[in-house]
């Protein structure tokens, strides 16, 4: 992951993109023990959004550094890389209040555990409830950070219906 | 609950928790190690785990 960190901040660096956070399992396994997971996924705020093919100064900084597409990812090292542009309020919101975390010594930012949560109760796979599961298990983040931020991205149904599936009464 | 199995579910939840402290960038090391094997092991399935033939 150390190479997908020293990439990053270079986009960063060369202006290719405006900011980055990790989020999914890799941001997830910042707070909980080790999971499986077959890529990782940065969210990236990009110069243009508006531009129709918005990843492709990505896939092109890439390539000049010899890490190639390999589906819908970029292989840089052992990580098949998933670049996803902020999409919604709440991802724009997560990268802005990304925090830096430490790869042995290389800056890496990721979103907050109550970002991390949020995000996977908006998507609401089975895996994604047990992403909320796990970060509410480590301590990661409370009840109150979850409700509040959901709350104020209008997705407290969502959260209702996550407390009435899996607290017990 | 039997209190044999209490003990063993809060010793489990405790390694857990120690599991969950390690650093990140190990616990990175420890996701690839798993899902490297996870391929091999859909790669070259047990004999255990095969699909049993149709009588």
């Amino acid at each position: 992951m150390d190479k997908v960190a020293v990439l990053l901040n270079e986009m960063v660096e060369q202006g290719i993109i405006e900011d980055y956070a990790v989020f999914g399992a890799v941001a997830q396994m910042r707070y909980t023990e080790a999971v499986v997971t077959l890529d990782a996924d940065i969210l990236v705020a990009v110069t243009e959004p508006d531009k129709l093919d918005v990843l492709s100064p990505i896939y092109a900084f890439c390539r000049e550094r010899g890490y190639l597409p390999e589906g819908e990812a970029v292989r840089v090292g052992d990580w098949p890389v998933q670049f996803i542009p902020a999409f919604s309020k709440l991802t724009r919101e997560a990268i802005r209040d990304a925090e830096i975390g430490d790869l042995d010594g290389i800056p890496l930012r990721v979103i907050r555990a109550d970002y991390l949560a949020v995000i996977a109760l908006s998507v609401g796979r089975a895996k994604d409830f047990a992403r909320v599961l796990a970060l509410r298990e480590a301590g990661a983040v409370t009840d109150k950070e979850i409700s509040d931020l959901a709350m104020r991205h209008n997705l407290t149904s969502e959260w209702n219906l996550f407390k009435g599936r899996f607290d017990e009464s | 609950m039997r209190a044999d199995i209490q003990a063993v579910l809060k010793k489990q939840a405790a390694w857990q928790r120690s599991r969950a402290k390690r650093p990140w960038a190990q616990k990175l090391r420890d996701s690839v190690a798993m899902r490297r094997a996870l391929t091999f092991l859909k790669k070259h399935p047990s004999p255990l785990f095969e699909k049993r033939p149709n009588k």
